[in-house]
């Protein structure tokens, strides 16, 4: 059997509807100020990010300084003067008979350098510098 | 509950948000009427950070370009402390203790000084930041870093009077260093930024920017190759010799570039402070000396070129003994009569002496002038000297006889090459340079070094025959044997000469010297090396003949020069 369902007659229903345009203007103010808010969070949190990637630049082009420094120190001539006696290796220069001089206005100044070099590694004299 | 309590309850929370209002609007008021201009000033002050970025002075490369860095700047901290934050937090044996380990400082003076009321307390200036990377972790209390950086030499004495050095203010004081210190030095910059209340940069509310500008780059023409080769050359031969100085010069003879450029006794760039004024002296252009018998080759030149001899005229050389205006001048061995060319090869003092004389004083003046002696060479290097000679009108009876053979003249080494360069290229004086190429930090160009002829002095023929009797030097029977290089015919002259001294010429000093070019057919380097009061030998063949020849023979080696004859 259907159950009726009597409205209550008492009961009181204090409401009443606003105007479509001014819930229109709630709505647009409500949404504008979550995006300001979003936009002004995401630019707070990429500024500390270019904050933070600035920092990590200037400490990596220190540090790349740094290394730079550390890295001329350790193959300027002296240096390797002194870690060629450490080891005793003692390093001469090629003898006059032994340098091969190419003086063509057709070869060009790479394929000497190519050529020399191939020269050099099959006479074991290769890297020859800064020696008595 | 009653009406009463509930009107009670009511009027307390009333009663104290009214005062609390009463009180903020007193306390607005206070603050914008009146003085509040201070307070916001003070305000602005806690929220604005002003903070000066310093500039990064240049670095300096040899002529290679960055592959070969011989100047730098590194960061680098202050390390201070504050006594008064770490006696109160009681940990002073800790912090004295660890900054003792790290900078090996005294204990006792950290401790003595860490312990007070005070609130500043320098440690060290200058470390590196490379060496500060334990300290940061450490986080040590009281314990504070001043941004600041410091000048590194990574080749230590390496072309030590050439780079020169800065100053603990920052400011060249030396060499290029100090030449070159308006390009070098750059522009610091400000950086006015917003904080929060944590003291916080703020990213959103940056203020004013001037931006850093950083020091200029410098390409010098050394080469650091050259360079090293000339100064174990020259280290051998103080050591050998137990000379009391010796320097050297490797010049392109074209264009004027310094390809080494070196003085003994040398110092540490990285512990300038901690030299003598001796040992920072660039003898190569700050050093006068008689140059001996290495001026002849003004006389031979002048007279070739007036036409005066020809390289076969024959001339007496007295058996070794000129008896002239009054006074004795002699040659170190007897010769009879010599061919002019003969006279040069064996260097002998009357015959040049007697062909300056054929030149006469006036013209021979004006040559010695044309060939820059006595002025500058205009090097871009600060201490230069300008060298000795007189206005003709001053010369003695027998000061013509005596500048001809290097006596009564003095000049630099620097001056000494430029007198050969001239004969190697064909008889132009070019003006010798040492830097290269500046580049800004943007990469703008803003200098770049051509060569610079300053004048023609001889014409190319009296170059060229001047270059073949020059190579006749290191022939047998020469006085310059020495200077030979294996598979290169070398073209030079040796130097004796006795130290002035008051009142005469010293009976036991020297100076010892050679000054040549290579290959002798077609040169490409000129080399002077001058040695200061050599022991053990003191002949300009036997104490720098062989330094020449070691630097020559390894500088064609670095610089792929071919022989001439080639």
């Amino acid at each position: 059997m259907k159950v009726r369902k009597r409205k209550n007659r008492k009961k009181m229903v204090y409401a009443y509807s606003k105007p479509a345009p001014f819930v229109g203007i709630v709505v647009v103010v409500v949404v504008t100020a979550l995006v300001y808010s979003y936009l002004v969070y995401s630019c707070q949190v990429l500024g500390d990010d270019i904050k933070r990637m600035e920092r990590q630049q200037i400490d990596l082009k220190n540090r790349y300084v740094n290394e730079e420094y550390r890295w001329t120190e350790a193959k300027s001539p002296a240096n390797i003067d002194a870690a060629l006696k450490r080891h005793n290796i003692v390093m001469t220069w090629p003898t006059a008979s032994q340098v091969v001089h190419l003086n063509s206005p057709t070869v060009d100044k790479h394929n000497i350098a190519s050529l020399d070099s191939t020269l050099l590694r099959g006479s074991r004299l290769a890297g020859t510098v800064m020696n008595d | 509950m009653t009406n009463d309590r509930v009107i009670l309850r009511l009027l307390w929370p009333s009663v104290a948000l009214v005062v609390a209002f009463v009180g903020l609007g007193v306390r607005l008021a206070f603050l914008h009427i009146g003085e509040h201009e201070s307070t916001v000033l003070r305000v602005e002050r806690r929220h604005y950070r002003k903070r000066s970025v310093i500039a990064k002075r240049g670095s300096i490369f040899d002529r290679n370009g960055k592959k070969n860095i011989l100047a730098l700047t590194l960061d680098a901290k202050h390390v201070k402390a504050d006594p008064k934050v770490i006696s109160d937090k009681g940990v002073v044996d800790e912090v004295a203790e660890k900054l003792s380990k790290e900078f090996d400082l005294p204990l006792d003076k950290l401790k003595n000084g860490l312990d007070s009321k005070r609130r500043y307390f320098l440690i060290k200036r200058f470390v590196p930041d490379a060496e500060l990377e334990s300290l940061y972790k450490a986080k040590l209390p009281g314990v504070h870093f001043d941004d600041t950086t410091i000048r590194c030499y990574p080749q230590n004495e390496l072309l030590c009077h050439v780079l020169g050095f800065v100053n603990n203010n920052g400011i060249g004081s030396a060499g290029i260093e100090q030449r070159a210190h308006k390009y070098l030095r750059g522009c610091d910059g400000v950086r006015n930024s917003r904080v929060n209340a944590r003291n916080q940069e703020l990213y959103w509310a940056e203020g004013r920017d001037i931006p850093v500008i950083n020091g200029s780059d410098i390409t010098l023409t050394i080469d650091q190759n050259v360079q090293f080769v000339v100064e174990r050359a020259l280290d051998a031969v103080m050591k050998k010799h137990e000379a009391r100085g010796a320097w050297a010069i490797v010049e392109k003879v074209n264009t004027g570039e310094i390809l080494a450029m070196a003085s003994r006794p040398a110092y540490n760039l990285n512990k300038f402070s901690t030299t003598s004024a001796d040992q920072r002296l660039n003898r190569a252009i700050g050093y006068v000396y008689e140059p001996g018998s290495t001026f002849k080759a003004i006389a031979f030149s002048t007279a070739f070129n007036e036409n005066i001899v020809s390289e076969n005229t024959l001339i007496d050389c007295e058996q070794g003994a000129w008896f002239h205006q009054g006074r004795i001048l002699r040659d170190s061995h007897a010769h009879g009569k010599l061919t002019v060319a003969d006279g040069l090869k064996k260097s002998s003092n009357i015959l040049t002496a007697k062909v300056a004389i054929m030149i006469g004083k006036n013209r021979y003046y004006k040559y010695l002038k044309a060939f820059g002696i006595g002025d500058r060479t205009g090097v871009d290097l600060p201490g230069e000297e300008a060298g000795i000679l007189h206005n003709p009108s001053n010369w003695s009876g027998i000061s013509l006889s005596r500048i001809a053979i290097g006596q009564g003249v003095a000049v630099t080494a620097l001056q000494m090459i430029g007198v050969y360069c001239t004969i190697a290229n064909g008889g132009y004086l070019v003006r010798p340079y040492v830097v290269k190429r500046i580049v800004s930090s943007n990469g703008e160009e803003l200098y770049c070094r051509k060569a610079d002829a300053v004048r023609r002095v001889i014409t190319e023929k009296t170059a060229k025959k001047m270059r073949r009797l020059l190579a006749r030097v290191t022939e047998d029977g020469g006085t310059g044997k020495r200077a030979r290089v294996a598979g290169y015919k070398v073209a030079g002259k040796t130097g004796t000469a006795q130290k002035a001294v008051r009142g005469g010429y010293s009976k036991t000093d020297y100076i010892a010297s050679f000054v040549g070019f290579i290959p002798a057919e077609k040169p490409e380097i000129a080399i002077i090396v001058v040695v200061d009061t050599p022991r053990n030998g003191y002949y300009g063949g036997t104490v720098a003949g062989p330094v020449f020849s070691k630097i020559a023979e390894q500088s064609v080696r670095c610089l792929d020069i071919m022989p001439g004859n080639n």
